[in-house]
């Protein structure tokens, strides 16, 4: 059998849940929606969402996985945490569990691991996860964006700090795995025919100032805060300009971080788009800011796109257009960077003083996974834009992505438990050493903060005014 | 063992103060606002990616057809 590393199983776990959310939910029910579809929009006044609410585009196999995946996912709750158990949310997180379970246990064949033992210590590590999700939806905890993310790292951390991880959990703590997983399923939610949404000051915004922001951080990090660690410091410049938890999944994997590294990007990033979220629409409001402008601001800034979203709404609904839209043309930035870091790490920050590197060596430490990352989001971008929109919208959007998004989710918080459970708490610790991962944010996030700004006001009013005179 | 029992319980007291401190700042105007935003359009504030944002995803269809 073929040498399996993290990196190829995690594009072939990942390829092979993207083709069959494509079997399920775009080739199978396609000449059926696709004509459908194609009749309606030549009737005045077609709407996708009337048409959807009219029509079902999922077949019985189509709708059991999309329930099924959902379903898992305990519901909302305010004071009681039983109120989310139920016989359907009991069958549905046994079907997945085995699911996943399987998926999983194939990977770790491949890689020639025990798949017994490590089935035998992933039940653990998804009951971490349903927790953490469970706490996600916490009507105060969700109110201010403590996602699930942080519930998995905190519960896993807490877990391994008081009682110690049992030996049986062991062989299914592979965060690697899972996190690569992830993010080649990122990578197919990455839709490069979105840049265009708003045209040139959106592109001015978000793939101008951001990737100024972050390389001014990078060295801000190095020369002046003098952080030791480069691989620290790229992950929390990359969770603070482009977007949040992420980008410093992407990045920390790129780069070969630690699993602590990431968690302090994670925990620094978490804290501060709960705060940026209440406080920067109340600023805004306070000044009589324009929406548009506001919204673009803010899509600029806050990390997570749920609180851009949230942020937005607070100002108005152009506000919410703008920075959503802002936002989503950021986050596909993703790729570039994860690529850019991977290319810079294993060229430049790896190499051996004095020595040039052959391309066979950068091939054989290049992290595959990006490969599978872009491969992925370029598959589907082709596919977004051959198809007849409306097919586009109805098929990949609301059907394939959606169950992707959900899947990745799900591997993401499996991959925050395990980081969770074997992080060192001491070198968690260290990390915070001299206060400057908080310093290094807050700098960077003040200077993305005046730069976005400035950028937004002279694209949206001085440039291009009859864009905003649009919105 | 008791110390394992008694970081537990602060493991939880810690959450429930945390749950009833945004409860509680749920008394200032900004906090109760926002809180009630969050509630009224049903937005999830902790989606890391667009793809997990419903509203997200019909606002840049809403800024394409306004500028087209």
């Amino acid at each position: 059998m073929a040498n399996w590393t993290e990196d190829t199983a995690a594009i072939l776990l990942g390829f092979f849940i993207i083709a069959l959310a494509l079997v399920v939910f775009l080739i199978a029910p396609f000449d059926t929606v696709n004509e459908s579809l194609v009749a309606a929009e030549s009737n005045p006044g077609f709407s996708i969402d009337t048409w959807s609410e009219e029509n079902n585009s999922r077949n019985a196999v189509a709708t059991f996985f999309s329930e099924t995946v959902n379903g898992a996912r305990p519901s909302r709750w305010s004071l009681n945490p039983f109120a989310v158990f139920s016989v359907d949310f009991a069958v549905s997180a046994v079907l997945f569990f085995v699911f996943l379970g399987l998926l999983f246990g194939v990977g770790s064949l491949l890689m020639q691991r025990n798949a017994q033992e490590f089935l035998k210590g992933f039940g653990f590590i998804f009951v971490i996860s349903l927790v953490a999700y469970m706490l996600a939806n916490q009507t105060e905890f969700r109110s201010i964006g403590l996602g699930y993310a942080l519930w998995a790292i905190l519960l896993g951390l807490v877990i391994s700090n008081i009682f110690g991880i049992p030996d049986f959990i062991r062989p299914a703590l592979q965060p690697e795995l899972y996190i690569k997983t992830g993010l080649v399923l990122l990578g197919a939610e990455v839709l490069f025919g979105k840049i265009l949404a708003i045209g040139l000051p959106g592109i001015f915004v978000s793939w101008i100032v951001t990737p100024i922001v972050l390389i001014s951080t990078f060295w801000f990090g190095q020369k002046v805060l003098k952080i030791s660690s480069k691989t620290l410091n790229i992950t929390i410049s990359a969770d603070m300009s482009v977007c949040g938890v992420s980008a410093a999944i992407a990045t920390a994997a790129a780069c070969r971080a630690t699993k602590e590294e990431l968690t302090t990007a994670v925990g620094l990033s978490m804290i501060f788009t709960s705060i940026m979220m209440v406080a920067m629409p109340a600023f805004i409001n306070a000044v009589g800011m324009p929406e548009v402008l506001g919204g673009a601001w803010i899509g600029g800034t806050i990390d997570a796109t749920g609180a851009v979203v949230a942020a937005g709404a607070f100002l108005g609904d152009i506000a919410l257009n703008v920075a959503a839209t802002i936002k989503m043309i950021q986050n596909i930035l993703i790729g570039v960077l994860a690529f850019g870091v991977a290319v810079y790490w294993t060229t430049k920050v790896d190499k051996a003083a004095g020595r040039t590197v052959g391309a066979s060596e950068i091939w054989l430490r290049f992290p595959k996974f990006v490969l599978g990352f872009l491969g992925a989001s370029i598959l589907l971008s082709l596919l977004y834009e051959v198809l007849n929109p409306a097919t586009a919208i109805v098929l990949v959007e609301n059907g394939v992505l959606d169950f992707t998004s959900d899947m990745r989710g799900w591997v993401f918080c499996l991959a925050f438990a395990s980081i969770g459970l074997s992080a060192n708490f001491r070198e968690l610790r260290a990390q915070f050493h001299g206060g400057k991962p908080l310093i290094l944010y807050v700098c960077g996030q003040t200077l993305n903060l005046c730069l976005t700004l400035l950028m937004a006001w002279v694209m949206f009013y001085k440039v291009f005014p009859e864009i905003t005179n649009s919105l | 063992m008791k110390i394992k029992v008694l970081k537990s319980v602060l493991f939880l007291v810690s959450l429930l103060m945390l749950q009833q401190g945004i409860a509680y700042s749920n008394g200032f105007d900004t906090f109760s606002q926002h809180t009630a935003v969050v509630e009224e359009n049903d937005i999830d504030p902790a989606a890391l990616f667009y793809m997990e944002s419903r509203i997200a995803l019909d606002a840049e269809k809403r800024v394409r057809s306004l500028l087209e």
